[in-house]
């Protein structure tokens, strides 16, 4: 056990690495010349010329450390990036750092009321079709699984903002109180709910056919403790991993969703980032959502191994 | 099992059911592709999705002929018109007509989710395949490189590609195609890994044929199943994401009838005409549906067996 936790842990260290690599070159992958871009930018005040003059140029480039060869200037990168230290964001000169973590919060918070929901919802209707498999609910359940995957998470998100606050008017659109949380909530985690629906659903039918259900139907068993106390415990094991996958996503959900509901958060400030060319901001955000998706991916397994005494930690 | 019981009933009944076999085949000469076309035609919501797709394709295609308006054409009087008969989905807030939008729209999102699926497969089964064919140093190095692709959860990999490249439509079918490469890669590999396995690669081998043309000549033509599905279902989910990064502004620019990009002019506008928001957003739903219930309906006939993630 012990050794499988510290392999699979060496195991996440080349793609941290990895991806702060790629996110480094970002920078350096660009088809503009961002030393000239800023200096550009710089010097429109005073100088409304497209030529920058070279002593500009070399200065803001010495500036942000892109003299020094690229080895150097990654393994700065990486340390910077350890303490929290992102760089300077390009527009508003601020360090990119406390902005992405003074925006964090509010993320976080959607995301687990979306993680909630998607839980929620999810094994409910998972449950509820693969109890009585292709039955009416069955069918309605898997339809609706389908249709969470189909649909554009925009789109949820207006339509039910339109039906629920505009014309019903029972919650609010906007806002920071508990309630203006459920509707982006609903929409964050809806589509992720579809998927741990089919999966539930297919895992528990599997898992109702095993002898130790019948077992338990035989010592006379309520089929509700049947389902809750043994079926569910097993079928469960997949919908783990699935619930971890679908974590990340939310990440790039919360994207939409902040935007949809013009809430505060890290994923519309990104956005911007992405929109102005604001590179450091960018590659700080990218950078915070690719090592938290992959330490989650990391959790997942162990969550796993730790509940499923079946797997060997060979 | 057929074999087995061959044996023990004899060399008589052997020939007849050899003979029985090959009447059948003369009867149905392409009996693999007719049994697959029969099982996705007996699956209803795979036949209905294909029809569906089929009149969204035509739909898009003979836009001019269907609707005598134009998506980009400005009627200020006509503002916020709500559907009536003239405009079954009635007018956005520069008079354009909703309908003809939706249907100019389609040619791009159809566009963006071949284009995009064709560079995520372009790219991706090639690696696939030597990741899978060739094991060793080259398969650990690929792979990782696709766990570093992967860990960048969904959008967020199109996202960044766009961020450097830039904002714009080809931009964005570029971006979105590489977020489906992983995918691709990762399913080839995986069925060149079990093809690999088989005698008629041995017996390729043992003819002198060389390694790549192994790979290209007899195990891709075997592991074509699972790609196909998995290309199908890509389309929808690239038309997804792509309608996704256009309702954020990364793609086409206004006066564009892109999907997401009418969304995001309808959020603007939902207070007045939930039908700017509405119709474009069926749209997208009814489109990656019918196509994800094809990709279904496919994998079924294809292989019931088949796994894709």
């Amino acid at each position: 056990m012990q050794r499988y936790l510290i392999r699979r842990l060496l195991q996440t260290i080349p793609v941290l690495l990895g991806v702060s690599l790629a996110v480094f070159l970002m920078l350096h992958a660009l088809p503009v010349d961002p030393v000239r871009m800023l200096a550009m930018e710089a010097t429109t005040g005073t100088a409304p010329t497209t030529q920058v003059s070279d002593e500009v140029y070399q200065s803001l480039r010495r500036q942000l450390g892109l003299d020094r060869p690229l080895p150097e200037q990654f393994v700065r990168f990486v340390w910077n990036a350890l303490q929290g230290n992102f760089g300077k964001s390009f527009r508003s000169n601020r360090a990119v750092g406390p902005m992405l973590f003074e925006q964090l919060p509010h993320t976080v918070r959607l995301a687990a009321a979306g993680l909630m929901v998607m839980v929620v919802l999810g094994l409910l209707l998972g449950v509820v079709a693969g109890q009585r498999p292709n039955s009416w609910l069955d069918t309605g359940a898997m339809a609706m699984a389908i249709f969470g995957v189909s649909m554009p998470i925009f789109w949820l998100g207006l339509m039910l903002l339109y039906i629920f606050a505009l014309w019903l008017n029972l919650l609010p659109a906007i806002g920071t109180s508990p309630a203006s949380m459920i509707l982006p909530a609903v929409t964050l985690g809806f589509p992720g709910s579809a998927i741990v629906a089919r999966l539930t659903r297919s895992s528990l039918v599997e898992v109702m056919q095993s002898e130790y259900v019948r077992t338990a139907r035989a010592k006379g068993l309520r089929e509700r403790w049947v389902i809750l106390r043994h079926a569910l415990r097993n079928a469960l094991i997949p919908v783990v991993t699935v619930v971890g996958l679908q974590t990340g996503a939310l990440l790039s959900g919360a994207v939409v969703t902040e935007t949809v509901f013009s809430r505060p958060g890290v994923g519309r400030l990104a956005l911007q980032g992405v929109i102005e060319r604001d590179f450091p901001l960018v590659q700080g955000f990218v950078l915070l959502a690719g090592v938290a998706y992959t330490c989650s991916n990391l959790l997942v397994d162990v969550v796993y191994s730790l509940i499923d005494p079946r797997i060997r930690y060979g | 099992m057929a074999r087995s019981e061959a044996k023990l009933a004899g060399p008589t009944e052997d020939a007849q059911q050899s003979s029985r076999a090959a009447a059948r085949q003369r009867a149905a000469p392409r009996s693999r592709a007719n049994m697959v076309f029969r099982r996705f035609g007996a699956n209803r919501g795979a036949a209905a999705g294909a029809i569906a797709l089929c009149l969204l394709i035509l739909t898009a295609a003979a836009a001019p002929v269907l609707t005598p308006y134009s998506y980009a054409k400005i009627h200020p009087l006509k503002a916020f018109r709500p559907p009536s008969a003239e405009h079954p989905f009635g007018n956005d807030r520069f008079g354009r007509d909703v309908l003809a939008r939706v249907l100019y729209g389609g040619r791009l999102s159809l566009q963006v989710g071949l284009i995009a699926t064709t560079v995520g497969a372009g790219i991706g089964i090639p690696l696939g395949l030597i990741a899978g064919g060739f094991g060793g140093l080259l398969d650990d190095t690929l792979m990782r490189l696709i766990d570093i692709m992967l860990a960048f959860p969904g959008l967020l990999l199109a996202i960044g590609i766009v961020a450097v490249l830039g904002t714009g439509m080809t931009n964005l079918m570029i971006a979105v195609g590489i977020g489906s490469v992983p995918g691709f890669s990762r399913v080839v590999r995986g069925s060149v890994l079990a093809a690999r396995e088989h005698e008629y690669v041995l017996a390729a081998r043992a003819i002198g044929c060389r390694e790549w043309k192994v790979m290209v000549r007899h195990i891709l033509p075997n592991v074509m199943a699972p790609i196909i599905v998995l290309a199908t279902l890509n389309v929808a989910s690239a038309i997804l994401a792509g309608s996704t990064l256009n309702f954020l502004g990364m793609g086409a620019k206004p006066p564009s009838p892109e999907w997401g990009l009418m969304l995001a002019d309808g959020r603007d506008t939902l207070t007045r005409a939930w039908w700017v928001s509405v119709f474009p957003g069926l749209a997208i739903v009814v489109t990656t549906m019918s196509i994800n219930f094809m990709g279904d309906g496919l994998r079924q006939a294809l292989d019931p067996r088949m796994r894709i993630p």
